[in-house]
């Protein structure tokens, strides 16, 4: 298989439409790593991450031959996950109300994570992974809408009409749930937000 | 800081929570290996189905494909509704009717060729002494009155 970072995803898009599996391979490898960011932040949980990401890339490959280009390969997989995500979520929370043990925190030992957040204060270091668990439940409590706009924005950078495009609404509407998560946000993270 | 660049800088953290190395490597194969499964567990009707969209890959369901069936099957249930009795089906059972006029017809009946009717099959009902008796009808009613008038 050819270095899939060389071949645009409108290429691999037209490959695998034309039935080269190999090119949604190369699909698979290019996005799984970006939404998988975008799952587990909004579901907290490794497993159902990886099992819904399973599920999400099965339904754009079954979608694929009616993709038609109206928009680009990028927004049109980020919408397949977000929508699939939002719906497990809905189905998740009828099933049951999460307690703080679903809510993984076993990243808190990643090497990455640990430089990134350490700091002169050792007693900063000393709290991270209570830094995390809080970050993760703050999370959960704003509205699958909420977090999905959150996720996008704060966790992930993209700009305010990617998001729009993605989620099929207004940059204002974009604008204004920021607004809202951020405030809800601050509230439940009213500890850190006082130590910074 | 203000609080909302607090709250952003706390959420970026998150960027740093990553699935252990090798995972989309796995993932991959994963993929590949629920397809399989899938492939296994699909019904006959749906490799079928999934064939048929193999070799025509552009195909697409019109937008009012499904009410545009919807409408030639209540046409077609008003059509089969409004039809006449007279199927085929129940004509076969029947005498067949060729023209209107031989459903008009009576059948030619004269008085004058009556004959008279006894009782029985060849014996009158009589005693043994007395004549024998015939029962005739008239050929003409012996009175116009009503019967049942008494």
């Amino acid at each position: 298989m050819s270095e899939p970072e060389e071949i645009s995803d409108q290429e691999l898009v037209a490959r695998t439409q034309s039935g080269d599996s190999e090119a949604f391979d190369a699909l698979i490898l290019r996005y799984s790593p970006r939404l998988y960011g975008l799952v587990y932040n909004m579901t907290s949980n490794h497993e159902d991450t990886n099992d819904l990401l399973q599920e999400i890339f099965a339904k754009a490959f079954r979608s694929i031959a009616g993709f038609r280009g109206n928009s680009s390969f990028y927004t049109w997989m980020h919408s397949i996950a977000v929508n699939m995500t939002i719906n497990f979520l809905k189905k998740r929370g009828r099933r049951f109300t999460m307690s703080l043990d679903d809510i993984d925190s076993g990243v808190q030992n990643d090497r990455e994570f640990l430089e990134a957040t350490s700091t002169s204060d050792p007693r900063r270091e000393a709290n991270l992974t209570e830094l995390q668990k809080k970050l993760n439940e703050a999370m959960q409590k704003l509205s699958n809408e909420h977090r999905a706009v959150v996720t996008m924005f704060d966790i992930q950078g993209m700009p305010h009409a990617e998001i729009a495009k993605i989620l099929k609404i207004s940059e204002g509407t974009v604008r204004s749930r920021l607004f809202y998560a951020h405030r809800q946000l601050q509230n439940s993270l009213q500890e850190f937000i006082s130590e910074s | 800081m203000e609080p909302d660049e607090t709250v952003s800088k706390l959420l970026r953290l998150k960027r740093y929570e990553l699935p252990p190395e090798g995972y989309h490597q796995s993932f991959l194969q994963e993929f590949h290996r629920r397809q399989r499964s899938e492939m296994l567990k699909m019904s006959p009707w749906q490799r079928l189905w999934q064939s048929l969209g193999e070799m025509w890959p552009n195909f697409e369901v019109p937008r009012m494909a499904y009410a545009a069936c919807l409408l030639v099957a209540i046409g077609a249930g008003g059509m089969i509704l409004r039809q006449p009795s007279s199927s085929p089906g129940l004509a076969a059972n029947t005498a067949p009717v060729t023209t209107l006029s031989e459903l008009n017809r009576i059948p030619d009946f004269s008085l004058e060729t009556t004959r008279p009717v006894t009782i029985g099959s060849t014996l009158p009902v009589s005693s043994g002494s007395e004549p024998s008796r015939h029962y005739v009808l008239q050929p003409r009613p012996a009175s116009t009155d009503n019967p049942l008038s008494f």
